[in-house]
């Protein structure tokens, strides 16, 4: 276990870098097929197990040395502090990777789990959720049957989407005294983009990868990124409409209170480790989220998306098997 | 926002035609896969450069460690002269199966002896294990009745060292001394195999 544990964080390290190589080469900006791209990552440790159970001569001293790119038991061979530098950075990894992961997840499983008290629900009638069912029929194009919306009555801003089987988008009376109708309107489009693509039920995925991976700070780091670019796309749906300024707008409105509870005010790129800390650096992110947004371009799908897709999948089952 | 705008300002334009994407595309995802290939070995190769041991090779503080990767015991000489350093200073591995252990002269500091040993199927113990010498003379000769290959060799240093090697019951055996011959084929004559 401690071995596979050692060789899944390796791997998804070696299998990120040479994803992120190859997207900056190819330049790839679909932020769906970064997507996709990353996904090649975040399911590289399904990879390393299937090579544990299916290839067990990759284990062998014989494999290592004629066979393999990389042999992470060499580098056991330099000592620190009484062990082998392999082991010793594997521990500092996944205790990273814990940390990592136990920010985002308690944070998650706090608001689920940890929920006392039923929310306060506006009913049908109220003034608050005709606004919202008025704007979401003027945005909401869609052949689909419209989401439900339920309207909280909250004085902090909420503004999201969820459901996997019934979609919702759920809005607190607080976002809706914050934010002006285009700016409403600009925020719908966002969290449609988000159900029509069934993002909700992508977001569970993303959080069931990371926690069978808990040990693991790349797939942390590449389970965030994966975020970004939901948000990414759901951006650049309100981008084609013509809503960049709208939407930037209603982030920045929904940002300023520290309170906000809304996928709309989550940063554009992972601030460093230690600017994580300050919410200066998260409001910095958000406003860097807010300039790109206004700045964006709708990138052009450049053709073989598919093959560039199977391509790195294949770059990196070719180069992982070799590496132990 | 009141409908559909027109987005013709903020679409990038298509750089190359599908062709052009395809080559360029394969070209960098080949020189991704050669670029990480190099890299990776690089950085496999960086703790032998690092320890000045051969690539592959594993070495073990204890000799009770050599033995528990190498799946067998160390022969060791009854005759064990009381100049050389006991336990051991080094231990080294090789795959598939080269196994050596190295002793230190007590007052010289310097390798005196060197035990390795190798499965009968292995033909030879691999020269990973052992200190890196040049062959000046070799001969035949004869330990406990079984045929042994006796040889003179310079190290890197110029010292002079004798070797024997035989192949017993349990695979090849080679003692490798920066002594006398005579004493050398003592130790030989003393192992338990």
């Amino acid at each position: 276990m401690v071995a596979y544990a050692g060789q899944a964080i390796l791997h998804a390290t070696i299998a990120a870098l040479v994803v992120e190589a190859l997207m900056r080469a190819w330049r790839v900006q679909d932020p769906g097929e970064r997507l996709a791209l990353r996904w090649v990552v975040l399911l590289s440790p399904l990879a390393t197990a299937g090579f544990v159970v299916l290839a067990p001569g990759r284990a062998t001293d014989a494999f290592s040395l004629q066979w393999a790119l990389f042999a992470g038991m060499h580098w056991n061979e330099l000592p620190v502090g009484g062990v082998g530098v392999a082991a010793a950075a594997t521990a500092l990894l996944a205790l990273l990777g814990g940390v990592l992961y136990l920010r985002d997840a308690l944070p998650f499983l706090t608001d689920r789990v940890g929920r006392q008290t039923p929310e306060a629900v506006l009913p049908d009638a109220a003034p608050a959720v005709a606004r919202v069912r008025a704007r979401l029929a003027r945005v909401d194009a869609a052949a689909r049957p419209s989401p439900s919306v339920i309207v909280l009555d909250r004085p902090t801003p909420v503004f999201l989407c969820a459901g996997v089987d019934r979609p919702a988008i759920i809005v607190s009376t607080g976002a809706l005294d914050r934010l002006s109708d285009a700016e409403l309107d600009a925020a719908t489009v966002h969290e449609l983009a988000h159900l029509e693509r069934r993002d909700p039920v992508m977001g569970w995925c993303l959080m069931a990868v990371r926690t069978f991976q808990c040990f693991n700070p790349a797939i942390q780091i590449l389970g965030r990124q994966a975020v970004q670019e939901l948000e990414r796309r759901a951006d650049l749906a309100v981008v084609r409409k013509g809503g960049a300024g709208a939407l930037a707008s209603a982030i920045s409105r929904l940002a300023r209170d520290p309170e906000s509870h809304s996928d709309l005010v989550q940063a554009a790129e992972p601030a460093s480790l230690s600017e994580r800390f300050h919410s200066r650096a998260h409001q910095h992110a958000v406003d860097d989220r807010c300039a790109r947004i206004l700045e964006e371009e709708v990138p052009v799908e450049m053709p073989w998306r598919k093959l560039r897709i199977a391509l790195a999948a294949t770059a990196v089952t070719l180069i992982l098997y070799l590496v132990v | 926002m009141d409908g559909p705008r027109p987005v013709r300002s903020r679409v990038r334009p298509t750089p190359r035609g599908s062709a052009g994407v395809l080559l360029t595309n394969v070209a960098w995802w080949l020189l991704a896969i050669v670029c990480a290939a190099v890299v990776l070995r690089v950085a496999d190769f960086m703790p032998s450069i690092l320890l000045g041991t051969p690539h592959g090779g594993r070495r073990f503080a204890r000799l009770a460690d050599l033995e528990r990767a190498a799946g067998r015991t160390m022969p060791v000489p009854a005759y064990y002269p009381s100049s050389i350093e006991w336990p051991p200073g080094d231990q080294r591995l090789y795959p598939p199966a080269s196994a050596a252990f190295w002793c230190r002269h007590r007052t010289q500091g310097a390798v005196w002896l060197v035990v390795a040993t190798a499965p009968a199927g292995a033909g030879a113990v691999a020269s990973q294990v052992l200190p890196p010498a040049s062959e000046l003379q070799r001969g035949d000769g004869e330990v406990r009745g079984q045929p042994a290959i006796v040889a003179r060799l310079r190290d890197a240093d110029g010292a002079v060292w004798q070797q024997v090697s035989w192949t017993g019951a349990r695979g090849v055996v080679l003692l490798r001394y920066r002594g006398t011959l005579d004493e050398l084929m003592r130790m030989a004559a003393s192992m338990s195999e």
